[in-house]
């Protein structure tokens, strides 16, 4: 039973009901900021309106329980909808159209009887009673029922009838005219001239207009001058870059990465394409379309390729320790609720978690659109480093023209290296007869033998192992010499083998039990007889000799074990290496008979180093009489390089990491990721032993060089390193050198002496670069250093039966690497250069994150309560429910979501988009909140004018300029700012627009105002961020010790004075002198700033040094061209800074403080002298330095005004 | 009271008069300028005035000073004491306790989790008994004027979002810090210094410390006056505080003087209130040029009070001197302040880093507290010691007598507080003999946000700011009640 109760607005005395008619706007309206006092939006006398009036009370006071979140609906009634409205229930209407009292809602809001209250007490929301006065009024009046205003598509209304008809200049006058009218408001009288061409200057260019536009606006007396004016402003770059501005703070644009280590991010071609968009007047559409999903684009251009990278402007972090996935979904929740409230003034967040309370986003909705932006081609974590994948590179004008030209040049270079000449064929063909060709490998048919008898003569006892190999045990002679008989097929055979093996009962389980596991064979010799004819016995004489391993310590080659001598032999080096090792030594004719043969084999240890006999022994045979290549020779092949692999994360400790192919096999074809991107071996057949190589990539990076080394035999060699910076080389995956140092890469830095063993060796540096250029240089030093073996087996044939490509390679082989004729050297530093110069260039060329799709669509989940790691269902692509569908043969997929924002039907971008435009002139909204047209945010102040200005804005092609234009040519716009007693009772924020705006200038403007009007403003448009100079440590205090903007040096010359919409943006550390007056900080999405006014402003605009260099440069500038007295001086210096004349009053009150100001100056030389030194330029040393110190300080007081710092 | 202060009160009221012409009364402008209620205030309206419902109950502290030690300080080895983990030396840590807690990916792969019982040596200390490390001998001598949480909990696991968590209430960008919200909420109880002051201090342990960021003492949605005022130890305590060179304070006060006739004129042209509160900020700034000096020079601090923070409490930038500091200000009536000491992520070389860090702040939080007791103001000086998560008992890296390491652990740590409206004496909560998981009294982050704003006269539910289309809350939605056994 509800219990009627008396309805407390009877009793209401006026002044009380006049605030019963206030609705919502105070809810919305900023608390804190000096102005309280509300604005009574709803027009006096009208019917209650239930989206203007009652929706915003219903929303903030009980959807949360009864709206569209069906798992938190309580007692399942739901009054966003008009079926939950006007529901029956319990014998009553929730809502009985007409009679308040009757109505079940009206009943439960203003029960005194706290068990039936709604709102229920404890959860601290209670509609005042002149909120349930308007509740009432409504029903009373009929209780009319409409959607949420945002979600109904704009229509474009009729202008309004107004009395004074003469007022208007366009459209917009109409609406805001009727409802001044209506509230009895009058509209203020055009602004003066100075007045309106400073306001309009700053809204269109973010500049101050210059004396010299001024006095042409005010001698232009034709009625187009102001027209003029405004389309000279819309032409002119300054246009881009001031409209540009407000987009970057609404997309979160950044220089950083703006989580953890926050280091550099290269992303300002993005910047700049946005400024050129405005100043090419981009249609808001297409504008749309490249930033969602330029990538996605039949054919897309590299500029519609930077567009994307709209979607990669969210924080990225790549801290130690963070979960990729979770980091992942983060980074996609971001993209997905800054596009809803970028292009739908959606607050997407809530549906992240939990069905939205307010508004009908469900988080089936929520997730269908996490699908759109969750199949990025790369990692989720940035790993630190300014290209975070996808990238694209985005050469300038210039950089793409000497990109073209040093790859002429060297294609230029590499033409006349290959250029006949027959100086240099010459020396080709007697260098040519200097190769030799690697011998074939031999094709062995080893046999094994199985000793038929063998003995010691040192007494050792020699057992026959499974493998038919000899182990030596018990006794261990100091000399020895094993002797082996074995039958032998019949046949004839070319070469004996000898096997040494290793063993566990061996010293150092090695290939023998002397003290130190070493041995050293001495002789070798072998006699065969047929078989069973002992006395036919010959001896077989070796006439060469080789062995897989010489110990490289002294004379040890295996040819001493045939020389017949016992005081020489060959060493194995058993100390250091417990490996196989083999001999094989070649008879100088074929051996054997056809009967068979019985052969006899003497092993023979008999050196001065006593045990040194190996222990175990085994024995082979085979019909070819040939031997792996003997001569000592050694071939170098091709390098190849891989990388980079980012190291950013772990800084100097990165030295000592492993990445991709380090301590892996090499394998041409083989790929390793890196940060999500695929990394390759690229061959480089033109890399010259000798030269630096310095177009290694990257900065924080590491990179391996490969090539592998033949060598025909165990053998020294000497290598020359030099590398940029740390380096580190392997040989067979051995380090043999670790250089952990920063350096600018020469020749010959380190000299490190390496072993080869025979056949194949692996060479890899793994260069490690810090910043600055990354580069190596390598040069081996031997005397059998030889030609590539193909290229030797093409100097065998004879020249003309080569073919063609054979010549070629021989030809390129010998003027790349060969030749030494001075000619071809020349050239050959000159293609160097010409490739040091092509990559310098390459490397300069920004590169920009973009977005890009990956080929196969990651698949999407709901993902409980927002968490990455609760998965619930497979969510598929689809567009909110509750807004209108995408149309028919659209793709679904971003492009198709994009267009999907700009069908005629969607209710809400083009809404969106006029509405922050309307901000940026008029310094609030239509809608306040522009950053929620949801039903929390604050209804509209003209709704018809902003729905009009939106289906306007869509009909005429999405011109923003035709927008701005309509705006700025408005007589609303035009009007005087000067507020009346009238406007501050009524109407403090200027809601209704009945005077002009007046407000703060931003941050931005203030600066470049500054450097305007004193003439230090370098008007350059685009390319990298500038750091101005700001107080010392600021990124220190906070930063990360190994982030790579820890340190902030501030530029110099021209780049300090840029304006300040290039200034570099540390997102966990902004500049100061923008946050001081509110500027965001670019983590989020900000589409409006807050205004406030500090004394924390007032200290950046009195003591900061540029703004000082700023007033002594206005100084100066008036002592040029004021003229001669101080009166003139003053008034040009004051109309500098606010576009306007001053009067006598305040001439009087300059030339006061002036003097003043001289007195002291001219009382104190120093402080004079120290004064107008400040700031990076020098002062003008022709004028009197205590003139110029006041001056300067007249300056700083001009550039401090109220009205200079205003737009009004 | 001071000269400054007649001078503007002296021409606002004479403003006034003169604005009286436009038909704006002197109330009407008043309560434009603020809420204040007397037009010889308007000369603060600088000063950020709070809300109008604020306090919602009677405030057992004015204000607070959070001692943060940014990077998570080994519970185990300060304040959780685990004498049993002495018989688990290099044992793995039994999947029961892990219970499939993920881990980041720092450790993640290592084959073992083997305990490190703590090096030091813990000893019980006053009427609570409460156990205190060796590294805290200063911190154990007034055990009884304090409550230690031990079972604070957090759900980030990395630094960058848990160290944005505690401050603001979430772990992505963009909300406002806690100082911001208290300045937002209760306003300025000064006239010539911020309500919210951050102080950055140097360290001994670790020197590649964790980054800090702004927006830990930024504002986010709010207006940005209410973001915290970083002092500074080097160059102006306050961004752009010092006159440019060669400018005295005589010429800058005859310049303010000047510009201020000038916006006078601009007022009385235009009318809008902007303008006088422009004046009035310009006044602000004056005073702010000598009362921050004034603050921050601690030259005429006795011997007696300089030696008790310690030596390093001549040293500029240091934790002692930052204490000291937080002292002056609290008898300036400064809301907030809050001072981030780095270098606590002992990954590796607790046994050498972590002594360090710890007598970096042991000796100046013990000092603070006594110096505000001797002073009477600690019962109404709310003051809190705690970092962003905790570490972890098992291992990361070497493990051996010497030397050990400690991951990020979010399920417990160990806080304290102390001051008004705290009891002393107390310890709450606890956690398994591995300090892994809480098995009794559990405070989540935002609880411990909740007991601040309580103790400030703030119901945390009620503090509230609408900004895209929620009501956005420094604790969030979910119930949070403050931490009562605690409380006085």
């Amino acid at each position: 039973m509800f219990k009627r109760v008396e309805f407390p607005a009877l009793r209401l005395c006026p002044i009380q009901l006049m605030a019963a008619l206030q609705p919502s706007i105070t809810i919305a309206a900023i608390a804190g900021s000096l102005l309280l006092a509300s604005t009574n939006l709803q027009a006096a006398g009208s019917k209650v309106d239930f989206n203007q009036d009652v929706r915003p009370l219903l929303s903030a006071n009980c959807f949360h329980c009864h709206g569209p979140d069906e798992k938190k609906r309580e007692a399942k009634l739901r009054l966003d909808v008009e079926e939950g409205m006007f529901e029956r229930r319990d014998g009553g209407a929730i809502v009985a159209k007409g009679d308040a009292d009757a109505s079940l809602l009206f009943q439960r809001l203003a029960t005194s009887d706290h068990g039936e209250l709604m709102p229920p007490p404890e959860t601290n929301k209670k509609l005042t009673a002149a909120e349930i006065a308007t509740i009432r009024r409504w029903i009373a009046e009929g209780a009319e029922f409409s959607g949420h205003w945002a979600y109904v598509p704009p229509k474009r209304s009729p202008l309004p009838a107004i009395r004074n008809t003469d007022w208007p200049r366009n459209g917009i006058d109409y609406f805001i005219a009727a409802r001044n009218e209506a509230e009895g408001l009058s509209q203020s009288a055009e602004a003066g001239r100075e007045s309106l061409i400073r306001r309009v200057t700053f809204d269109l260019t973010g500049l101050p207009p210059t004396l010299d536009e001024i006095d042409a606006f005010l001698a232009d007396d034709s009625p187009n001058a102001y027209r003029r004016l405004v389309d000279r402003l819309l032409n002119s770059q300054a246009y881009g870059e001031h409209m540009a501005r407000y987009w970057l703070d609404v997309v979160r644009y950044g220089d950083t990465h703006g989580l953890h280590l926050d280091n550099y991010r290269e992303m300002w071609p993005y910047r700049d394409w946005v400024i050129g968009a405005f100043n090419d007047n981009k249609p808001y559409d297409e504008f749309t379309v490249e930033q969602i999903a330029g990538d996605l684009l039949p054919n897309p251009t590299t500029a519609q390729l930077i567009a994307s990278g709209y979607n990669r402007c969210n924080v990225t972090t790549s801290e130690g320790g963070s979960i990729e996935e979770e980091v992942y979904v983060r980074n996609v929740i971001d993209r997905v609720e800054t596009t809803g409230t970028v292009f739908m003034g959606l607050t997407l967040g809530c549906a992240v978690c939990h069905d939205h309370k307010f508004d009908p986003f469900t988080m089936n909705d929520f997730y269908s659109m996490f699908a759109y932006f969750n199949s990025i081609d790369g990692g989720a974590l940035d790993g630190n480093r300014k290209d975070h994948r996808p990238i694209i590179k985005a050469p300038t004008e210039l950089q793409t023209r000497d990109l073209t030209h040093w790859k002429n040049e060297i294609a230029r270079i590499k033409k006349d290296l290959a250029a006949p000449n027959a100086k240099i064929d010459a020396a080709q063909r007697a260098w040519e007869k200097t190769l030799t060709p690697r011998p074939a490998e031999p094709k062995h048919d080893w046999r094994i033998l199985d000793p038929d008898s063998f003995s010691s003569k040192g007494g050792a006892d020699l057992k026959k192992q499974q493998d038919k190999s000899l182990l030596a045990s018990g006794k261990n002679p100091a000399k020895e010499t094993y002797q082996v008989e074995v039958k032998l097929a019949k046949g004839r055979f070319g070469a004996i083998r000898l096997e040494a093996l290793p063993d566990p009962s061996h010293t150092k389980k090695s290939l023998a039990r002397s003290s130190n596991g070493n041995a050293v064979l001495t002789t070798f010799t072998a006699e065969i007889m047929p078989a069973g004819k002992p006395d036919q016995c010959q001896l077989i004489k070796f006439t060469r000799a080789w062995a897989d391993h010489e110990q490289p310590d002294g004379d040890f080659k295996i040819a001493n074990a045939i020389d017949g001598r016992n005081d020489t032999g060959w060493a194995v080096e058993g100390h250091n290496k417990a490996e196989r090792r083999e001999a094989i030594f070649v008879a100088d004719k074929p051996f054997g008979f056809d009967e068979g043969s019985l052969l006899r084999v003497k092993i023979g240890f008999n050196s001065r180093f006593a045990q040194h006999n190996f222990g175990r022994v085994r024995l082979a045979v085979s019909k070819a009489a040939d031997l792996p290549e003997t001569s000592p020779r050694i071939e170098l092949g091709d390098w190849y390089s891989m990388g980079d692999f980012t190291t950013a994360s772990y800084g100097r400790r990165s030295f000592n990491r492993s990445f991709g192919p380090e301590g892996k096999p090499f394998k041409a074809d083989q790929k390793f990721s890196d940060n999500g991107e695929q990394r390759v071996w690229i061959h480089h057949p033109e890399w010259t032993d000798g030269f630096i190589h310095g177009d290694l990539p990257g900065n924080e990076s590491a990179t391996y060089i490969y090539r592998r080394i033949w060598s025909s035999r165990a053998q020294k060699a000497v290598i020359h390193t030099g590398s940029s910076d740390a380096i580190k080389v392997f040989v067979n995956d051995k380090a043999v050198l670790s250089l952990n140092e920063e350096r600018e890469v020469a020749p010959n830095q380190d000299r490190i002496e390496i072993s080869l063993k025979p056949g194949d060796n692996d060479l890899m540096l793994k260069v490690l670069n810090w910043q600055g250029d990354a580069g190596f240089c390598f040069r081996m030093e031997s005397p059998n250093l030889a030609a590539p073996n193909d290229v030797a087996l093409i100097a065998a044939i004879d020249p003309a039966k080569r073919k063609p490509e054979q010549a070629a390679r021989i030809r390129n082989y010998f003027r790349h690497h060969a030749s030494i004729d001075a000619g071809v050297v020349a050239q050959r530093k000159a293609l160097f250069a010409a490739q040091k110069s092509l990559s310098d260039t390459e490397r300069a060329v920004p590169t920009t994150l973009i977005f890009r799709e990956r080929a196969e669509p990651r698949e999407a989940f709901m993902l409980v309560r927002g968490n990455y790691d609760q998965k619930g269902d497979k969510m598929s692509r689809r567009t909110p429910l509750s807004l209108p569908p995408m149309a028919e043969g659209l793709p679904n997929d971003r492009l198709g979501f994009a267009n999907w924002l700009l069908d005629p039907k969607h209710p809400l971008t083009a809404r969106v988009a006029v509405n922050r435009f309307w901000q940026q002139a008029f310094g609030v909204g239509l809608v306040k909140t522009s950053e929620d047209f949801g039903s929390q945010g604050s209804p509209p102040s003209h709704p018809v004018l902003l729905d009009w200005l939106a289906v306007d804005f869509r009909e005429s092609g999405w011109d923003i300029k035709h927008l701005m234009k309509q705006i700025v040519m408005s007589a609303t716009y035009r009007q005087s700012s000067t507020l009346s007693a009238e406007h501050l009772e009524r109407d403090p924020e200027n809601r209704l627009l009945a005077r002009g705006p007046r407000f703060r200038l931003d941050a931005e403007m203030l600066r470049d105002q500054a450097l305007s009007a004193s003439g230090l403003l370098v008007r350059k448009i685009g390319g990298p961020s500038v750091k101005p100079p700001q107080p010392d440590g600021l990124w220190k205090a906070v930063g990360y010790s190994g982030s790579n903007t820890v340190q902030f040096y501030a530029d110099e010359g021209d780049k300090v004075f840029r304006r300040s919409v290039y200034t570099f943006w540390k997102r966990t550390s902004p500049p100061p002198q923008m946050t001081a007056f509110d500027a965001p900080s670019r983590e989020s999405c900000a589409p409006r700033r807050e205004r406030t006014n500090t004394p924390l402003q007032a200290l950046v605009l009195l003591n900061e040094p540029q703004y000082i260099e700023a007033a002594r440069n206005l100084a100066e500038r008036v002592l040029r061209e004021g003229g001669r007295t101080a009166e003139s001086r003053a008034a040009h210096m004051f109309r500098l800074a606010t576009s306007r004349r001053a009067n006598k009053g305040e001439i009087n009150e300059l030339l006061a403080v002036l003097n003043d100001h001289l007195k002291e100056f001219k009382a104190n030389a120093d402080s004079a002298k120290e004064l107008i030194h400040v700031g990076t330029g020098a002062p003008d040393a022709g004028v009197p330095q205590a003139e110029l110190a006041a001056w300067t300080m007249v300056a700083n007081l001009i550039l401090n005004l109220d009205e200079t710092i205003t737009k009004g | 009271m001071d000269l400054q202060q007649e001078r503007i009160d002296t021409i606002t009221r004479r403003h006034f008069f003169k604005r009286g012409g436009l038909g704006l009364g002197v109330p009407a402008l008043a309560s434009l300028m603020g809420g204040e209620r007397s037009a010889s205030a308007i000369g603060t309206a600088a000063m950020a005035n709070g809300l109008p419902d604020l306090p919602h109950f009677a405030p057992k502290a004015k204000r607070a000073i959070y001692l943060f030690m940014a990077g998570a300080p080994c519970q185990m080895d300060l304040l959780d004491y685990k004498p049993k983990m002495r018989d688990w030396f290099d044992k793995d840590l039994p999947d029961s306790v892990r219970q499939g807690q993920r881990l980041t990916t720092m450790t993640s792969r290592q084959k073992r989790f083997p305990i490190a019982p703590s090096k030091f040596e813990f000893t019980q200390h006053g009427q609570s008994g409460a156990w205190f490390s060796e590294l805290l001998p200063n911190m154990a001598k007034m055990a009884d004027d304090i409550s230690i949480i031990r079972s604070i909990h957090t759900e980030a696991i990395n630094h960058d979002p848990a160290i944005t968590l505690i401050n603001t209430g979430s772990q992505l960008p963009g909300k406002a810090s806690l100082g911001a919200w208290l300045s937002y909420g209760l306003g300025s109880m000064n006239q010539n210094l911020p309500s919210f002051v951050v102080l950055t201090s140097s360290w001994t342990g670790r020197q590649e410390a964790q980054a800090l960021y702004n927006r830990l003492w930024g504002n986010g949605f709010l207006p940005s006056k209410h973001q915290g005022v970083r002092l500074r130890s080097k160059g102006d305590p306050v961004l752009y505080l010092s006159n440019p060179e060669g400018v005295s304070s005589g010429t800058r006060r005859r310049m303010l003087d000047s510009l201020a006739r000038l916006n006078q004129r601009q007022l009385d042209e235009v009318g809008d209130p902007e303008t006088l509160a422009r004046i009035a900020q310009y006044e602000m700034a004056f005073r702010m040029q000598s009362s921050v000096p004034e603050l921050t020079d601690t030259s005429n601090e006795p011997q007696h009070i300089l030696d008790l923070y310690g030596p390093d409490a001549f040293t500029p930038g240091t934790f002692a001197s930052h204490c000291l500091l937080a002292r002056r200000m609290a008898e300036r009536d400064v809301r907030f302040v809050q001072i981030f000491h780095r270098g606590w992520d002992q990954h590796g070389s607790v046994p050498k880093d972590l002594p360090n860090q710890a007598r970096d702040v042991d000796r100046p939080a013990w000092a603070l507290i006594q110096d505000l007791k001797q002073r009477g103001m600690l019962e109404d000086t709310l003051v809190v010691w705690g970092g962003e998560f905790g570490r972890t008992i098992y291992c990361q890296g070497t493990l051996n007598k010497d030397t050990y390491g400690r991951d990020h652990h979010p399920r417990c740590f160990s806080v304290w507080m102390a001051g008004g409206g705290i009891k002393g004496g107390v310890v709450h909560g606890e956690t398994d003999d591995f300090s892994y998981n809480i098995v009794k009294d559990p405070v989540h982050i935002t609880r411990l946000n909740a007991t601040m704003l309580n103790r400030l006269g703030i119901n945390d539910k009620r503090l509230s700011f609408r900004y895209q289309g929620l009501d956005q809350r420094l604790t969030g939605v979910e119930e949070t009640p403050p931490v009562h056994e605690i409380m006085t």
